[in-house]
């Protein structure tokens, strides 16, 4: 009798730890559009002309959703790559230089195979740069492992001497460029994935490509892995209470080799939807990686860690990345970046809630002791009534 | 030749007052990796204010030609105050609401340099506007050579206090006991939370400074960005294994290896690619921290303290 209120308790608790990052969330979104307002306002722009094109430029026409879904597919595929390292209490800071190697082995390889596969190639393509992406993201993993190595710092640095190292080929070997200094050869149409059915689907759409279908199928099986199989369960005990996870003697080693790796490989598909759906060129690095490369911790972060709210914020953030979106609301304040000014403030609100989630994992962890010893009570004086 | 001695010294001078601002606060117990932002925000504030001392091309300075060597410096105090203001959001999430400190590092190195794009766009109306040199400053002749000097004195200067608080005085035992056992700290009565905050803020205040000696010897036109130098400072002190002494002569190698990368076309006889050379700052704290057994890091380093919790 006991065991089952406790469950019930449990699932409730659920429930209002959900709805709770849920209602931060919406708040910190909220008042990160009331900053952009502001800070639009104190540059003496128009405040509704801004916003009414953030919306129109995005869902406004078939093509300007083509663009958006175009967006959307890489986006949430980085966002599940560091919710995937989130959730096991690794900040997976190195997705964004996992990215970028991973593109770029993949570009290397689209060059190579040019159309000589036909579509196949493109199944080629991004295994290169999943391959490549779990590579560097194993290798983060076993500095963790071997030598304890903080992974963020090992991870910001690596990325830089990918950003270096790709800089370096990039200049150096092979010719890359296309007549032009700052844009490089296009892959071959069959690579790429943008398809005429649906560019025609959506109205001429610059972006559209079928990544965000591969990315909803990806999502649907990690999703599964979460909710439904021993490895999500792990993670999240690891990543919730590490010491209850070496309590039961979980190898933790081995389930952050386990995620970074996932990690990784998730950043590589990200990093074959973004240079070859999005984009269909590898363009020349200068100066440090994009910032668009580093949208995952904020995609995860709204979404809570919660994969449906991951999906979610997916969605919310692929308005404020989508190119064409950036590129009108940005020119009416005068070449301002507002969208990304708006994202880092939504960010630091983000970061300031947790402040008020802090008592979160505690309450769920005392009432199940709690629970235990009510347990163990009833059966000692069950045990007594018996001797006596 | 020369511009490269200039540069290197700049270079050597940023990076030894930045680390010595991460130093600070991360032997207070707080892993701070906002400090590309604060550079980025010490440089933003000091094209600002030069914009507003200057005046713009059109209208050209109002200040008197006597003054104008001195732009520099009254700009650069400026500039590391507003940078001290404003990374106090980073020490009201980090040390107050006990935030995630990497979280919101990285949430404050993406949040300063939109703002700073934004400042630029609103004072400059260009993106990546070009930076006023020496010339704008009327400083000629061996003057050039006057303000890298100064910098280099103010940064030994800053690394030179705080090697001397942390050995020597009461309150920067204080400091390293925070980032070592904040509870002893707070059960002989000294607020954990004011020590961290006010080492959090003097870091902003140190780094922004760097960030303006960065972006004084720069050629090209200030981007909203300083290029990872901040990580390169957090990188010189686990090269340096927490201590000043090592920071002192970590920075110094880094500066010139910097120095060296970037004006390698300079030395064209030369045929090190230049990235290469770029790589060798990011490689070492790596190699170091896997080689090293102890890396000497602060006990409660990166981790947020609350008082009931023990």
């Amino acid at each position: 009798m006991a065991t089952k209120v406790t469950k019930t308790e449990n699932k409730e608790v659920k429930v209002k730890r959900e709805s709770k990052g849920l209602s931060y969330s919406i708040v910190s979104v909220i008042l990160g559009l009331l900053f952009g307002a502001v800070i639009i306002m104190a540059t003496g722009h128009n405040v509704g002309a801004v916003f009414s094109s953030l919306w129109n430029s995005t869902f406004g026409s078939i093509s300007s959703i083509g663009d958006f879904l175009g967006t959307f597919g890489w986006v949430l595929m980085i966002g599940l790559s560091m919710m995937v390292s989130f959730r096991v209490g690794i900040f997976n800071i190195g997705s964004a230089g996992q990215m970028f190697a991973g593109g770029f082995v993949g570009y290397i390889v689209a060059l190579a195979i040019g159309d000589s596969l036909s579509y196949f190639g493109t199944v080629v393509v991004l295994l290169a740069s999943v391959a490549t992406a779990a590579l560097i993201a194993w290798f983060i993993a076993f500095l963790k492992n071997q030598f304890n190595v903080n992974e963020v710092i090992s991870s910001i640095m690596i990325n830089w001497i990918l950003f270096y190292l790709v800089q370096w080929m990039f200049l150096n070997i092979g010719d890359w460029t296309n007549g032009f200094i700052s844009t490089s050869q296009s892959v071959a149409s069959v690579i790429s994935l943008r398809v005429d059915g649906l560019t025609k689907a959506f109205g001429g759409s610059t972006y559209v490509n079928y990544g965000f279908i591969v990315a909803i199928i990806i999502f649907v099986i990690v999703l599964f892995a979460y909710k439904k199989t021993t490895f999500g369960y792990k993670q999240d005990l690891i990543g919730n209470n590490i010491t209850v996870g070496d309590y039961i003697s979980l190898n933790k080693k081995k389930e952050f080799n386990k995620a970074m790796i996932l990690s990784g490989a998730l950043a590589g598909v990200a990093a074959w939807m973004f240079y070859f759906g999005a984009n269909v060129q590898f363009l020349k690095p200068v100066g440090q990686l994009k910032g668009q490369l580093f949208e995952g911790t904020i995609i995860s972060l709204i979404g809570f860690n919660e994969i449906w709210g991951l999906f979610a914020s997916a969605l919310l953030v692929s308005i404020f990345v989508d190119p064409t979106t950036t590129g009108e609301v940005n020119a009416l304040v005068n070449g301002m970046p507002i969208t990304d000014l708006i994202l880092a403030s939504i960010l630091i609100f983000i970061s300031i809630s947790g402040y008020f989630m802090k008592y979160r994992p505690q309450d769920n962890w005392f009432n199940s002791v709690d629970d235990e010893e009510e347990e163990e009570k009833e059966k000692t004086k069950k045990k007594k009534g018996g001797d006596k | 030749m020369e511009q490269f001695i200039i540069l290197a010294v700049l270079l050597t001078a940023s990076l030894m007052i930045s680390s010595t601002g991460a130093l600070l606060s991360e032997k207070s117990g707080i892993a701070n990796i906002s400090i590309e932002g604060n550079m980025v925000a010490g440089a933003m504030f000091y094209m600002v204010f030069n914009r507003m001392f200057l005046g713009s091309a059109t209208d050209p300075s109002t200040i008197s030609e006597g003054l104008l060597p001195f732009i520099p410096l009254i700009s650069m105090l400026l500039a590391s105050f507003c940078g001290m203001l404003l990374s106090s959001l980073f020490a009201l999430v980090a040390v107050r609401l006990n935030g995630d400190h990497i979280i919101t590092g990285t949430a404050y190195n993406l949040f300063v340099p939109a703002l700073s794009t934004v400042m630029m766009v609103t004072f400059y109306s260009n993106t990546s506007p070009s930076i006023p040199q020496q010339q704008a400053f009327n400083i000629t002749g061996n003057m050039i050579l006057v303000y890298p000097i100064l910098f280099l004195l103010i940064s030994v200067i800053a690394i030179s206090i705080v090697s001397f608080k942390f050995n020597k005085t009461k309150k920067g035992l204080r400091l390293i006991a925070s980032g070592e056992n904040p509870f002893a700290l707070e059960t002989s009565g000294i607020s954990v939370m004011s020590t961290r905050f006010w080492a959090v803020m003097s870091a902003g205040f140190l780094s922004s400074m760097g960030g303006v000696m960065w972006v004084f010897g720069q050629k090209s036109g200030f981007s909203s960005t300083v290029f990872g130098m901040g990580f390169i400072a957090v990188g010189i002190i686990i090269f340096a294994k927490w201590k000043t002494f090592g920071i002192f002569f970590g920075s110094i190698i880094m500066g010139i290896l910097m120095a060296f990368g970037q004006s390698i076309t300079d030395f064209s006889s030369i045929e090190i690619p230049k990235q290469i050379i770029q790589i060798i700052p990011y490689v070492l704290p790596i190699i170091i921290l896997i080689i090293s057994k102890s890396t000497g890091s602060p006990k409660s380093l990166g981790k947020p303290f609350k008082k009931d919790q023990r």
